[in-house]
């Protein structure tokens, strides 16, 4: 590449997003700021040496903990009574109508077949996806419906993400983690997948420290759309996506959306769960026949009562486990 | 200027509390103008800008002795601030979609009145960010809004200069790819659709 080349890059970009307007802080919000930053500054000193003092103790005060913990854990194994509950099993708290549809995607789930997923392949599904086009502030224009294709490495090593790709609106875009990221929530391979505990509280203990809410979002609400996440463009072990679904029929909030249709305006049932910080809801729709998870919509929600509006849909029309990235399952002649 | 900038990095390693307060009346300006450009949000900004100045007191016995101004390592780590607190990108465009007048308007009086990025420009760099890779966006920030010389932004990321300007490339070809929009009509111009989905399932990598 030239310097004119490089040069060109850089002008071609300012041109598209301006630097931005330089902002000056008043007087005041800079000394406000300014306190903000030497308080930080005061905890972290303080923290540091604190740490610095105590961390022999803390040591072997956490040890003495975890094997307690381990000890208790081996005892409470081997004398399980089946009446008494662990403490943190939480009730049903979705509408009656809403578990009913949850049990019987979670029934669909386990008539599945477990795959044979390799290290070295990658989980393929294809969604006809449909976008809101419309502008900034103006009404929800939504365009037409377009195909999208992912490819997931299923490497669990801290790189297996590096052929991660995403097909769509005619390009292909590459998904760069920018540096090592082990299997997980944010990269959840088919064996991290199966690795879930498959009880639904323990899973849900699992979720809600894993799930990130956003500004004021709820946890209950964080827990909800990263499962819809995992169940989405996955290939889910079919005890692990039985867990996902009985594990929502444990969140408060979670309703059934009746006559809810995919991006490609198919008919299902929905379940639904609005969010209240972000005045949107995301419903996951399910096929009324086999209860298979059919996609997804995505609405705005008004506080005055008037409808929600559809801002986004997808429709799940394949999924698959594939030798390479970018390549299809084979498909019946 | 360069033997000041040696002398200032000497009293902030040295834990001069002046050192420090003057280094943050000289940039907290520039690290809030790019925090908010980056995260679209007042409040996140303020974080952002708490979080770069808490990082640089942190890392101060790690400064090098050098004469290198601050300005451009200040930047470098308030765009990566920035980046993590965004790591949700579809919430931050759900909620730019939805209420674009909260974005500009800070929750105090501002005695100087100003202007800040209007809530369509904010929009449009945070669906641009949405396709950039981290590394692109650093570059971004460095070089097409702060001005920066490849080798400055080659320095303070530790890669090579070349690096630099093969992702100011990526980066101008993934846009170019999605925004058929002519700057000149930016302001009334719809964006094509985006992939709106692609951090949902795999962004945010902390």
């Amino acid at each position: 590449m030239t310097a004119d080349d490089s040069t060109r890059d850089l002008l071609e970009l300012r041109r598209q997003l301006p630097p931005p307007t330089e902002i000056t802080l008043s007087p005041e919000h800079r000394a406000r700021l300014a306190r903000r930053v030497h308080t930080a500054i005061d905890d972290h000193d303080r923290g540091a040496r604190r740490t610095g003092r105590v961390a022999a103790p803390a040591l072997l005060v956490a040890c003495s903990t975890i094997l307690a913990l381990l000890t208790w854990g081996a005892i409470d194994d081997i004398a399980t009574d089946p009446r008494s509950p662990s403490p943190r099993d939480r009730a049903v708290a979705t509408a009656p109508a809403a578990t009913l549809v949850l049990e019987s995607a979670a029934t669909a789930a386990l008539a599945a077949p477990t795959l044979e997923v390799r290290e070295d392949q990658f989980v393929y599904a294809r969604s006809a996806v449909l976008s809101n086009d419309g502008r900034l502030g103006g009404p929800v224009r939504l365009g037409e419906v377009h195909e999208r294709e992912v490819w997931f490495g299923q490497d669990t090593g801290p790189y297996g993400w590096d052929d991660d790709v995403i097909r769509e609106l005619g390009q292909d875009w590459p998904i760069d983690y920018s540096g090592p990221a082990a299997a997980g929530v944010g990269r959840p391979t088919y064996a991290w997948l199966a690795s879930l505990p498959t009880d639904p509280d323990a899973l849900l203990d699992v979720l809600y420290a894993e799930a990130r809410t956003v500004e004021r979002q709820e946890p209950e609400q964080a827990v909800f759309e990263l499962i819809g996440n995992l169940v989405n463009e996955q290939a889910v072990p079919p005890r692990t996506a039985a867990a996902f679904y009985r594990a929502t029929t444990l969140i408060p909030g979670v309703e059934v959306e009746r006559d809810a249709t995919d991006a490609l305006g198919r008919q299902g049932i929905g379940v639904s769960r609005a969010d209240a910080a972000f005045r949107t809801r995301t419903t996951w729709v399910f096929d009324p026949d086999s209860y298979e998870l059919m996609g997804m919509r995505s609405w705005f929600t008004h506080t005055d009562g008037s409808p929600d509006i559809l801002f986004g849909a997808t429709a799940i029309l394949e999924r698959g486990i594939v030798d390479e990235a970018g390549t299809v399952p084979a498909r019946p002649a | 200027m360069s033997t000041e900038d040696r002398e200032l990095r000497r009293r902030l390693r040295g834990g001069d509390q002046a050192a420090f307060d003057s280094v943050y009346a000289e940039h907290v300006n520039g690290v809030f103008t790019l925090a908010h450009r980056l995260t679209a949000n007042w409040a996140t900004a303020e974080d952002v800008t708490s979080e770069t100045f808490l990082t640089l007191w942190r890392n101060r016995d790690g400064l090098a002795d050098d004469d290198r101004p601050l300005r451009a390592w200040l930047l470098a780590i308030t765009t990566r601030q920035a980046l993590n607190a965004t790591r949700s990108r579809r919430r931050l465009l759900t909620f730019l979609a939805r209420a674009p007048d909260d974005l500009t308007v800070p929750d105090f009086a501002d005695s100087t009145a100003q202007r800040l990025d209007d809530a369509h420009t904010l929009a449009r760099t945070a669906r641009a960010l949405e396709l950039l890779t981290r590394s692109e966006t650093e570059v971004l920030a460095l070089c097409v809004w702060s001005g920066l010389s490849y080798a400055e932004a080659a320095e303070t990321l530790g890669v090579p200069v070349g690096t630099v300007r093969s992702r100011l490339s990526r980066a101008r070809a993934r846009l170019r790819a999605i925004i058929d929009d002519p700057p000149d009509e930016a302001e009334t111009d719809t964006w094509t659709r985006t992939p709106t989905r692609i951090p949902t399932v795999r962004g945010g990598r902390p």
